[in-house]
């Protein structure tokens, strides 16, 4: 069977398949598990702070500890978006596809095919 | 002719068990492979590996030239890789109109994609209000073929287009594909209408618990088909 040769969608396709970007194997599980890891580590360092400061007498030295606090609640607060963000992303793909699912066999239970 | 997809030893599962054991397969523009083998082959997972629904847990998945394992499938499809799925994939809630309003990603206007859609399947037309739920299946099928010509693919991906359909629903709908490949779309199509696929076919791959198993011109495969069912003349 002859065809004409595609060359307008073809080099389009080409074109477009050029511009993507690939991203580093895993790195969605890599940034999710980046996210877990910071959450607790920026609690640990607020609570680090919290301790350098109690333990001094001088002004300097509180202010620097404040410091390392700001700094945890930071890390810890971009963790959970971290978390977040590759977290609910998986799930929502899963969860729309299931009610595109679900809606398709509820069609098809009220429709029979054609041959049937 | 330009290679559009090239899979070279791709290997693919579910949860650690493997369907896909080293498959080599081949697509050049414009060209229509048939793909065929027996329920649980594999070949439903051989389309969601090229469509970016699953990424192979081996070999190479190579687009246009480039290797685009684990690449999402929104990415492939805004490129131009357009499947339809096994059972139709139309939002049966949604109108005609609104279901071809949906495949507007790749920038084309509403008025377009209808006048594309319309052009190729003129039933529709008479359609457009009716919640695509309430078609038949082989309307349903129609739809599901104008959405994916209004987004212009160049590579289509099609899974038992004919599945529940009668034999007469089965010929408009592969004249249909027949237009597009005419149009310059390469497809691959996964079919358990051996005659229909390899009559559309310019290249036919039989695959066989995992494997390919026979590839090759489609009266080849056919007389390979009638040999293995009905013995050797």
């Amino acid at each position: 069977m002859d065809r004409p040769d595609a060359n307008d969608p073809t080099d389009r396709f080409l074109q477009d398949v050029a511009a993507i970007r690939v991203k580093a194997a895993g790195r969605d599980a890599l940034l999710l598990k980046v996210g877990a890891a910071m959450m607790p580590l920026g609690i640990a360092l607020t609570v680090i702070g919290w301790f350098l400061s109690r333990n001094s007498q001088t002004s300097l030295d509180q202010n620097d500890a404040l410091i390392v606090a700001v700094i945890g609640v930071a890390v810890a607060v971009v963790g959970v978006g971290l978390f977040l963000r590759y977290s609910l992303a998986e799930f929502l793909r899963f969860w729309l596809a299931r009610m595109i699912h679900q809606q398709d066999l509820a069609a098809r239970s009220n429709h029979p095919t054609e041959s049937e | 002719m330009t290679t559009l997809l090239e899979l070279r030893g791709i290997r693919a599962g579910y949860d650690g068990l493997e369907v896909l054991h080293g498959i080599d397969l081949v697509v050049e523009a414009g060209s229509v492979v048939a793909v065929l083998g027996p329920n649980g082959a594999g070949k439903t997972t051989l389309l969601r590996v090229v469509s970016g629904e699953l990424e192979p847990s081996g070999g190479d998945l190579v687009v246009g030239g480039r290797r685009l394992n684990g690449v999402p499938a929104a990415t492939l499809a805004r490129a131009g890789v357009c499947t339809i799925p096994e059972g139709r994939g139309v939002f049966p809630n949604l109108t005609v109109r609104e279901n071809l309003w949906m495949m507007t990603h790749r920038g084309v206007g509403r008025s377009e994609v209808e006048e594309t859609a319309f052009a190729y399947f003129p039933q529709l037309a008479a359609r457009t209000d009716q919640v695509a739920g309430t078609m038949s299946g082989g309307e349903q099928q129609m739809l599901a073929l104008a959405r994916a010509v209004v987004t212009g693919p160049a590579l289509l991906l099609l899974d038992e287009l004919s599945m529940g359909l009668a034999p007469l629903v089965v010929q408009g709908l592969f004249e249909a594909v027949d237009r597009l490949a005419r149009a310059g779309v390469a497809i691959v199509i996964v079919e358990q209408f051996v005659d229909a696929a390899l009559d559309l076919a310019d290249r036919a791959v039989i695959i066989s618990q995992g494997r390919v198993s026979s590839e090759g011109a489609p009266a080849q495969i056919r007389d390979e088909l009638r040999a293995a069912y009905f013995g050797a003349a």
